[in-house]
C-alpha cells in the first residue's frame, strides 16, 4: 500500500480526478493487482490506464478509493513466455524501490518493485496500449511538442493500426478516414451515457420535491398575501417555464496515440427560471470528455454542451419562460411570496413523476389511473381558466407538464370521458361546434348563459373576440359561450357583417331600447368605462392595484371584467 | 313622409334571422307586423322580389343593415302561411301583400253600402273603387283584384251580385240587404 501513491477522486463522484493533459486510454474492470515479495499483496480492482499513470480503484461500501503508478515509474513490460493470443497477465518491472522485497531473479535491481497485472478476462488491447503508452511517454512531452505539426498529434483508435506519420494528400485522406470513425465511435459511446443522464434527472427531480416541501412551509405561513397573488396571476397568464436542462457534452481532446478512454467529468446545477424575472437558478450539464481521434491538435479539452429543456408554460401568456443553460450553481435565495406560488406552479406542473404508463397496466386501469391524473393536473388551474379549459389546450399543457411518457389525443379524450363515471368533480363536454372542454361537475350550459348575459348588459353588444379578450380565455371558447347564451334564449345575434351578439330584446317584454341605443351611439366607451364590480363567489378577494410592472397595470383593468363572474 | 318604424327596426340582429327557434318565431312575427302595417300606410298591395331588397322597408340604410333575398323570402313565407300574402304566380317573383283579408275588405264595403243606402241599388265597381263619393274610403284604389275577391266574398253571402255589363267591360254590383 505504502509503494504506491493515492489516488484522488472528484468531488462527490467516484471517479478519479485525472490531470489536466492526462486522458484516459482503457479500463478493465476485472483485474487484480499485485507484487510479489517479502508481503504478497494482491487487490482486486478496476485498473484504468491513462497516458501519464495506471490507476486501479476499489469501492469498498459505496466508497471508493484507490491507488496508481505513475507510467514514469514503469520500466519494462516483461514478455509473456508464450506468445498466446490471450493474456491474461502483464507482469512489468518498476523503479519503486521495494524495500521490503526479497532479491529476485528476474529483476535487474534487486530491490525494485515488480508488478503483477491479472485479469479474468483476456486483455491484449489493454497490452498494447500498455506498451503504446510507455512509448510515447506523454508525461514527458512538453506542451509545445504535441501541437507540432503532423506528429505525434494524431490519437489512434484502437481498431487501427497505422502509422501516425503520415503527408500529403494520402495523409489528408487517411486522416480524414480515421476522422469519422472516430466520431462514429464518439457518437454510439456517447448515447450509452444517456442512462447516467436519466440517473441524473431523476436526481433533479428529488431536488425540486425538496424545493417544493420547503416552500409549501413557507406558503402555509403566508396565506394572506397568497390569495392576492392567485388574483394577479390570473392576470399574468401564468408565464411561467420550468426547464430541466441536461447537456451531453462531448470533449474533444489533443491525440495521445493511444485508443479511447473515457472519462467522465460533471458538474451539477440545475435551472429552473421564473418568468417574473426572478431567478432561482442552478444548471445542470453532464460533460463527457473524450480522448477520441479527433485531431485538433490542440492541448486542452473542450466541452461542447448542447441542452434539451422541458418548458411548461400557459397559453394566454406574453411572459415566456427561460430556456434554462447550464448555470453557475446560485444559492437559494428565501424566495417571496410573490414568488412562491409561482414556484409552487412549476413543481406541480414539472412534478409528475411516476407518470402513468400503459405498461404492466391493463387497458381499463390504465385509462382510469390517467384520468386521476389529469384530473388532479386540470384542477388546479381550471378556476383561473374560468371554470373551463378545452381539451386541445389540457392536452398541450399536460405532456408539457410530463416530459416524457407522452399521451396520445385519443388516449386523452378516452380518459376524459372516465371522469363522470369515477367522480372526479369534472366533466367532458362537447359543444354543438364540436369543440371539446373539460369542465367544472357543477357548472352547466345555464350558469354560463348567466354570466355571459351580465356581461352583455353592462357591455353592450359584444364580439367572441371581445368576449375573449375580457374573460382571458380562448377565442373558440368564447364563441362556445356566447353561442351557449344564445341557445339560452338570453342573446340574440347580428350576422350581417361580423357577428355580435346583444340581448335578446325579442322575447323580453318591455324591453329598454334606451340603454341599447345608447351603446350603439357609443361603442368604446362602454366598454372601457364600465367598472361595476358585481359580488361572486370568488370574488371576495380584494383588488389590490399594487402593481409591479407594466404589463400587470394592464392587465388589471382587465381583471374587472372578469369579476363580473 | 318618413314612416314611424318601430324600434327594433333600427336594431341590427332584427336583419339577421335568429337561428334559435323561439326567437326567430318572434322576430317573423315582428316582421310580419311591420310588413302589413307598412304596405298598408302606404297602399302597397304588391311586392316585386328583384324590388324588394332595396326598398326601405327591407333595407335600414342607416344602420347599414338589410335581409338578404333568402331572408326576405322566409318572411314572406310566413307572411303566407299567415294568410296575408299570396304568390300572384308560380315564378314567385311578385307577392300580393294581403294586409286585409278579402272578408274584412267584403264587410267595410258593404257597410259603406249600408250606411250610405246604396242597398238594392247598383253601382259600378269603378264608382266604387275611384269614384267621388269614395274618395275618404279605405277602400278608395284598392286593388281591383283584391276588390273584386271581396265582391266575391259578399256574393258568396248573398249581400251582393256582381254582373258584367254589355256594353261596356265594367262590372258592376248590386247590394242586397
Amino acid at each position: 500500500m505504502s509503494f504506491f501513491e493515492k489516488l484522488h477522486f472528484q468531488t462527490n463522484k467516484n471517479l478519479p480526478q485525472l490531470f489536466s493533459t492526462e486522458l484516459q486510454l482503457h479500463h478493465c474492470s476485472d483485474a487484480s493487482i499485485g507484487y510479489t515479495g517479502k508481503q504478497k499483496y494482491e487487490k482486486k480492482a478496476t485498473l484504468i490506464l491513462t497516458s501519464h499513470r495506471l490507476l486501479w480503484t476499489t469501492l469498498k461500501k459505496k466508497k471508493v478509493s484507490g491507488e496508481y503508478i505513475p507510467l514514469s515509474k514503469v520500466n519494462e513490460i516483461q514478455d509473456s513466455k508464450s506468445r498466446k493470443s490471450k493474456i491474461k497477465k502483464i507482469v512489468f518491472t518498476t523503479f519503486i524501490k521495494n524495500t521490503k522485497a526479497k532479491k529476485k531473479k528476474s529483476s535487474k535491481k534487486t530491490d525494485d518493485l515488480v508488478v503483477t497485472l491479472s485479469f479474468k478476462s483476456p486483455q491484449n488491447e489493454f497490452l498494447e496500449k500498455f506498451h503504446k503508452a510507455l512509448k510515447e511517454k506523454v508525461w514527458a512531452s512538453k506542451p509545445k511538442k504535441e501541437t507540432m505539426g503532423l506528429l505525434g498529434t494524431t490519437a489512434r483508435s484502437h481498431n487501427t493500426n497505422k502509422p501516425s506519420l503520415t503527408i500529403g494528400i494520402s495523409g489528408l485522406l487517411a486522416r480524414e478516414e480515421k476522422k469519422k470513425i472516430q466520431t462514429t465511435n464518439t457518437l454510439s459511446q456517447a448515447f450509452t451515457d444517456l442512462d447516467s443522464l436519466m440517473q441524473s434527472a431523476k436526481e433533479m427531480v428529488q431536488i425540486s420535491e425538496k424545493f417544493a416541501l420547503r416552500y409549501k412551509r413557507a406558503k402555509e405561513e403566508e396565506e394572506k398575501e397568497k390569495l392576492w397573488k392567485e388574483q394577479q396571476k390570473k392576470n399574468l397568464g401564468m408565464g411561467i417555464g420550468s426547464g430541466i436542462g441536461s447537456g451531453i457534452g462531448s470533449g474533444i481532446g489533443s491525440g495521445i496515440g493511444s485508443g479511447i478512454g473515457s472519462g467522465i467529468g460533471s458538474g451539477i446545477g440545475s435551472g429552473i427560471g421564473i418568468g417574473s424575472g426572478m431567478g432561482i437558478g442552478s444548471g445542470m450539464g453532464i460533460g463527457i470528455p473524450r480522448s477520441s481521434g479527433i485531431s485538433s491538435g490542440r492541448n486542452t479539452r473542450m466541452s461542447s454542451g448542447f441542452g434539451s429543456g422541458i418548458g411548461v408554460g400557459m397559453p394566454t401568456t406574453n411572459q415566456r419562460t427561460q430556456i434554462p443553460t447550464s448555470s453557475k450553481n446560485v444559492p437559494n435565495q428565501t424566495p417571496s411570496t410573490s414568488d412562491l406560488l409561482e414556484f409552487d406552479e412549476i413543481l406541480f406542473s414539472v412534478g409528475i413523476k411516476n407518470p402513468v404508463t400503459k405498461k404492466g397496466v391493463s387497458s381499463n386501469q390504465y385509462y382510469k389511473k390517467l384520468a386521476k391524473e389529469i384530473a388532479t393536473f386540470v384542477a388546479k388551474f381550471i378556476e383561473k381558466m374560468g371554470g373551463m379549459i378545452t381539451v386541445i389546450d389540457t392536452y398541450c399543457l399536460f405532456n408539457r407538464a410530463r416530459g416524457t411518457e407522452l399521451i396520445s389525443p385519443e388516449d386523452l379524450v378516452k380518459a376524459c370521458k372516465q371522469f363522470q363515471k369515477l367522480g372526479l368533480g369534472l366533466k367532458l363536454h362537447k359543444f354543438d361546434s364540436g369543440v371539446l372542454v373539460i369542465r367544472n361537475d357543477f357548472e352547466d350550459d345555464s350558469t354560463i348563459a348567466k354570466k355571459i348575459l351580465k356581461l352583455i348588459q353592462t357591455h353592450g353588444p359584444i364580439t367572441p373576440f371581445e368576449t375573449a379578450m375580457m374573460l382571458k380565455i380562448p377565442i373558440n371558447l368564447a364563441k362556445e359561450y356566447l353561442l351557449t347564451s344564445e341557445r339560452e334564449k338570453y342573446l340574440c345575434r347580428d350576422d350581417s357583417l361580423d357577428l355580435v351578439f346583444y340581448e335578446n330584446f325579442f322575447l323580453i317584454e318591455n324591453y329598454d331600447y334606451e340603454k341599447l341605443e345608447n351603446f350603439l351611439k357609443n361603442p368604446k366607451l362602454s366598454i372601457e368605462k364600465s367598472n361595476i364590480q358585481m359580488s361572486s363567489p370568488k370574488s371576495n378577494k380584494k383588488q389590490v392595484t399594487k402593481k409591479t410592472n407594466n404589463s400587470k397595470k394592464k392587465i388589471s383593468k382587465k381583471n374587472d371584467d372578469w369579476e363580473l363572474l | 313622409m318618413s314612416y314611424a318604424w318601430p324600434r327594433y327596426y333600427s336594431l341590427p340582429p332584427f336583419f339577421t334571422i335568429q337561428p334559435v327557434m323561439q326567437t326567430q318565431k318572434k322576430q317573423l312575427q315582428l316582421w310580419c307586423d311591420l310588413v302589413l302595417a307598412y304596405t298598408r300606410s302606404k297602399n302597397i298591395h304588391m311586392i316585386d322580389l328583384t324590388e324588394a331588397e332595396d326598398s326601405e322597408l327591407f333595407n335600414n340604410k342607416k344602420i347599414e343593415r338589410k335581409l338578404s333575398r333568402q331572408s326576405i323570402v322566409i318572411v314572406l313565407e310566413y307572411l303566407i302561411e299567415r294568410g296575408n300574402a299570396k304568390w300572384v304566380d308560380k315564378t314567385k317573383e311578385k307577392i300580393q301583400i294581403v294586409w286585409r283579408k278579402p272578408l274584412e275588405w267584403a264587410n267595410i264595403i258593404y257597410k259603406w253600402a249600408t250606411d250610405n243606402g246604396f242597398i238594392n241599388q247598383i253601382c259600378t265597381v269603378y264608382e266604387l273603387r275611384e269614384g267621388d263619393m269614395t274618395q275618404n274610403e279605405e277602400f278608395f284604389g284598392l286593388d281591383i283584384q283584391v276588390f273584386m275577391q271581396a265582391l266575391s266574398k259578399l256574393e258568396q253571402k248573398g249581400k251582393a251580385k256582381v254582373f258584367q255589363s254589355e256594353s261596356t267591360n265594367e262590372s258592376g254590383v248590386k247590394f242586397f240587404a
